[in-house]
Parts: C-alpha cells; sequence; structure tokens
C-alpha cells in the first residue's frame, strides 16, 4: 500500500479480506427488495430500500399487450380504465380516457424504445414517437414522485395530468407506453399537453394536519422527503410514556413505516412518520424532561441543525433567516445536548458544540470567519411560545 | 447484476447526464464491507449503504468527475456514519432480535477476536482503516471523505493498528 502507511497485522489484512468477500456476496440480496408485508429487519434499513427503489425503478415494464388494451377499440363508445405502469415498489397508475374512441391499443414500452428516445424527453418533457407497424411511443418526464395520472386522448389532443402529490425534490424520471391509433386519427397532428400536479398543501399545513389527525400532542421534526414528500416524526405523549401515533401503514413501502392521508380542500396532504425505536418503543417518560429550545440561522449558509441528547436526536433544515422551535427528551439532563450543523449542499459538518445547559436556549448560527464557515452562540432566552418550523427542502438524508 | 436491475438502471433518466445506476452498485460490495468495518454492525452497515445511495442518487449532479465515483461514495457514507443524529438513533434503538453472523470454520474464533479488538478503537480510526486498506483509497482522498487532514489519518492508523497489535497480542 502506498503513501507510507504502517503495513497491516496479517490477521487483519486477512478480516478485510473476508470482509469484502462478504460482502460482496450478500450485497445483492441485501439489496434486493423484500416482498411487501413482510417484516422489516431493520427499521429504517427498510424504507431506505424503498427510497432507493422509489427513484430507480418508475418506469415501464417490457411485456406484452396488457389485457386492457384488448378492450381498446377503435370506433367505439370509448374507454376508460386503469393501468398499472412501473415495476416493483411504486407503480404508476395511469388512469386512460378515449371518449373517441381512437386508442386501438397500448402496450408497455420496451427499454430499447425508451433508450432510443429518451433524449427527446429530457429536452421537451413529453413527446409522440412514431414507431415501427404503426405504433407510437408516448413518452414524458415526470418525478417517481408521480405516481397517477389521467391520459385523455382524442381526436385531435393527447392530454396528461399528473394527480395530486405531495412536494418531491427528485429529479426527472423518464415514462413511456405505447399507443396504436384507429386510422382516423393524424397522431402527428395531435396537440401535446402535460399538465404538472396541482400544488401541494404546504409542509407546515401537512404536519398539522397529520397531527390533529393523529391526536398526537408533539411533533418531533418534520420535513421534505424524498419520496413520500412532506412528513412528520410524531409522538403522542401518554400518561405512561411516548407511543407512535396510530396511522394506516403503507406495507408497500415499509411496514415501518406509516402515512397519513388526509383530504382537505379537496387536495390530499400526507405525513410521514418515522416508526424507529424512539417513537415505537413504549418509554417511560414520568422521569425524562422534555429540552426547548430555539434556533436561528442569521448567517448566509443554509444548514441542517441536528440537536442529540441521550434520547435521541433532533435535525431540521434552516435557509438564512429561518427560526423554529425544537425539543428534545432528556433521560439524564446532566448530559446536556450536543449540536451539529451541516452546510448546503456539500452536507459537511460546520460546527459542534455540547451544551450542558438544562436551561431553554436559543441557538444562533452566524457567518463564521471565512466564506461558507459558521459559528455558534447562545442566547438565554427563547420565543414566548414556540415558533413553528421552517418550511423549506434542506435535508443531508439519513439522519 | 440480474435483468430488473438492468432494467431499472436503463430506466432512469433522473437528470441529463446522471451516472448510471448500474454504476452507484458496482461499489455496493465494497461500500458495505467498509461500512461493517466501520460501524461492526451488520444492520447499521446496511442503514449505512442505504442511505449512502439514497443520498448519491439525490446529489448525482454535484459528482464533476465520474471516475471518482467510488471515492465520492465513500466519502457520503463516511461522513454519514459520523453524523451525531445517526450514531444517537443508534443507541436508543432497543432491538430485542440479537442478529447473529454466519460465519463457520476454523477463523471463527480469530474473526472474533480481531471483530473485538476492532470494537475497542474509534469509530474513525475504523473507518480510515476501512477506507484505506480495505476500499483502498490513497491517503490524501481517505483523509478527504473524513473531513481531515492526511497527517491525521495517518495518526490514527498508525495509533490504532498498534492498539491492535497490543489487543491481539
Amino acid at each position: 500500500m502506498p503513501d507510507e502507511m504502517p503495513a497491516l497485522d496479517p490477521r487483519l489484512g486477512d478480516y478485510l479480506a473476508a470482509e469484502l468477500q462478504r460482502a460482496e456476496r450478500d450485497f445483492p440480496a441485501i439489496n434486493a427488495r423484500k416482498p411487501a408485508g413482510s417484516p422489516a429487519r431493520s427499521v429504517r434499513s427498510g424504507w431506505l430500500v424503498a427510497a432507493v427503489i422509489g427513484v430507480l425503478v418508475i418506469g415501464i415494464t417490457a411485456g406484452s399487450w396488457s389485457a386492457f388494451s384488448q378492450g381498446l377499440g377503435a370506433g367505439g363508445s370509448g374507454w376508460a380504465g386503469v393501468e398499472a405502469i412501473g415495476l416493483r415498489g411504486m407503480p404508476m397508475s395511469l388512469a386512460i380516457a378515449d371518449p373517441d374512441g381512437v386508442i386501438a391499443g397500448r402496450r408497455p414500452a420496451t427499454i430499447d424504445e425508451l433508450r432510443a428516445h429518451r433524449n427527446d424527453i429530457e429536452a421537451i418533457r413529453m413527446a409522440l414517437t412514431p414507431l415501427a407497424g404503426g405504433e407510437w411511443l408516448l413518452s414524458w418526464a415526470s418525478t417517481p414522485c408521480d405516481v397517477s395520472g389521467m391520459l385523455t386522448v382524442s381526436k385531435q389532443t393527447l392530454t396528461l395530468a399528473m394527480n395530486a402529490r405531495p412536494p418531491c425534490e427528485l429529479g426527472t424520471t423518464v415514462h413511456a407506453t405505447v399507443l396504436r391509433f384507429a386510422p382516423s386519427v393524424a397522431p402527428a397532428g395531435l396537440a401535446l399537453t402535460l399538465v404538472d400536479p396541482p400544488d401541494p398543501i404546504p409542509e407546515a399545513d401537512a404536519i398539522a394536519i397529520a397531527k390533529q389527525a393523529a391526536g398526537v400532542s408533539d411533533v418531533i421534526s418534520g420535513g421534505i422527503d424524498a419520496v413520500l414528500g412532506t412528513y412528520a416524526t410524531l409522538v403522542s405523549i401518554e400518561p405512561n410514556g411516548i407511543r407512535s401515533g396510530a396511522a394506516s401503514p403503507a406495507p408497500q413501502i415499509n411496514p415501518d413505516l406509516f402515512v397519513w392521508r388526509v383530504d382537505i380542500f379537496g387536495n390530499t396532504a400526507w405525513a410521514r412518520v418515522f416508526v424507529d425505536a424512539f417513537t415505537r418503543q413504549v418509554v417511560d417518560v414520568a422521569h425524562h424532561d422534555a429540552f426547548r429550545f430555539d434556533a436561528s440561522n442569521r448567517s448566509s449558509v443554509s444548514v441542517e441543525v441536528s440537536v442529540g441528547s441521550d434520547m435521541g436526536g433532533w435535525p431540521h433544515g434552516f435557509e438564512p433567516g429561518q427560526s423554529g422551535t425544537g425539543s428534545i427528551l432528556m433521560n439524564n439532563p446532566a448530559d446536556g445536548v450536543a449540536v451539529e450543523v451541516l452546510s448546503f449542499p456539500s452536507c459537511a459538518t460546520v460546527a459542534t458544540r455540547h451544551y450542558p445547559t438544562t436551561r431553554p436556549f436559543t441557538l444562533v448560527i452566524e457567518d463564521g470567519a471565512t466564506p461558507g464557515s459558521v459559528k455558534l452562540s447562545t442566547v438565554s432566552t427563547v420565543a414566548a411560545s414556540p415558533m413553528p418550523l421552517p418550511a423549506n427542502m434542506l435535508s443531508c438524508g439519513g439522519g | 447484476m440480474d435483468t430488473a436491475r438492468m432494467r431499472d438502471a436503463e430506466l432512469v433518466g433522473i437528470r441529463p447526464r446522471a451516472t448510471p445506476v448500474d454504476e452507484l452498485y458496482v461499489h455496493g460490495p465494497v461500500l458495505l464491507a467498509a461500512a461493517r468495518v466501520i460501524t461492526l454492525d451488520d444492520d447499521e452497515a446496511q442503514d449505512l449503504v442505504q442511505t449512502t445511495f439514497e443520498i448519491a442518487l439525490r446529489r448525482i449532479d454535484s459528482l464533476r468527475d465520474p471516475g471518482a465515483l467510488r471515492a465520492w461514495l465513500l466519502t457520503i457514507q463516511t461522513r454519514e456514519a459520523f453524523r451525531l443524529v445517526r450514531r444517537l438513533r443508534r443507541q436508543v434503538r432497543l432491538d430485542p432480535v440479537v442478529h447473529e453472523i454466519a460465519v463457520a470454520g476454523p477463523d471463527l474464533a480469530q474473526r472474533t477476536d480481531i471483530r473485538r479488538a476492532l470494537a475497542t478503537l474509534p469509530r474513525r480510526t475504523r473507518a480510515a482503516i476501512a477506507l484505506h486498506y480495505l476500499a483502498g483509497l490513497p491517503v490524501a482522498e481517505t483523509a478527504a471523505a473524513m473531513g481531515v487532514s492526511e497527517n491525521t489519518v495517518k495518526s490514527q492508523v498508525k495509533t490504532g493498528l498498534a492498539q491492535l497489535r497490543e489487543v491481539l497480542a
């Protein structure tokens, strides 16, 4: 090994080589998605697998003509149905409305077809491209969070409208399907329209709605998640301890990941609840103190602030100028709290500090001496009433 | 790599000129092995690798040099492994399930000894060892991944290996 590093003890060398072999053997199996509904081996690993797969796999399955397509016919009285498009995990449901009876058939796109035309989509977001045999490839760009939509085809127009969904920070994924049209239609002349999903409910509202729906009395943290959008980590504080709030599980994602879906004002709010041991286990809190703190980002740097105690961790993002109130349980108040600040977009740790005090304080983040750096200080006062946590897209992931 | 996974990769047009997902997964085994050495906990190591992929997919645009993908992933993973919140959450997890590592053969005792010896080292020292000796990162890249100087890495490794020798003696 170069770089003037000391030689390894042969036994350690053997151990590292064996670990590499073991990982080579284990990785494919570990990375494979668990069957829906199977118990999570590790609470968080399950959702993270889902998160990665959610990013990766929404696309179009190769395959034969679907049963639905057999029901499509030109010149009929129209047809509407729902077709699942996608691979494992998070399929995309596409409702197809064909009031003029212009769709003569449909099948999933193949990999090669998608590959051949992906560049078109990167430029224009939606395209209808002729294939051999009178087929047309309809491809469009949307996020992996767009898991359902309505395709309406008439003699002159083709409109794909994405359904409402939570906020989504993921990039574009290409989707496609193959259509055949009735002879009376000139596909090249169809006016194509891709309608983005309606604006989601603001994060703070979603959290509040979920909080109300679950009857929980405290919000540990909230944020914008990559896959499901707005989420909140919620607990209900009961006389005998802490429990996660009851909710409907979303087994297609992770049995340990709970999602509330609440309709309000014609929109839908989603709230995600991490059910890790911190909230899943019943913990006697009779002797635990909740440490309250305000955080105020007065710097020019976007940061994620993590506050940890001997009971758990609390992360939240703060854009410059944003403030908010957090709280965290402490097992032994004498242990104090540790603060870690990560900057964006690098997510590098820019400040760490341990505060032995258990008295509420305001953590002030200000610009440091060098560009991009920050310095921490505390003020012994806090806002008269807890401030809502700011809405932003800041997250260093994991947590 | 199975057919389904290859399809997945082909289907993803996350962003123009994005690194193919397959290329990320090529580095999965070394990430997992390094994570296991750093954490000495198979469950946490899996968490760590999956978190690393999640973060990598979200930040793939920030990767300027595709040739540096491996070091980039290891950097993400290492920094995630050091994160305060992650460590704290692991500490408070009350997992009643004991996960046994299936190890058989005459090396079992030695593996157990090595594992116990590694457990006496700070997590950062284990990370330096894993990044340099297991993942093969040069000292400079190991230091960059850990966010410390090259001298710090050398010092940590030297001290750590000496401690290991004492424990194993």
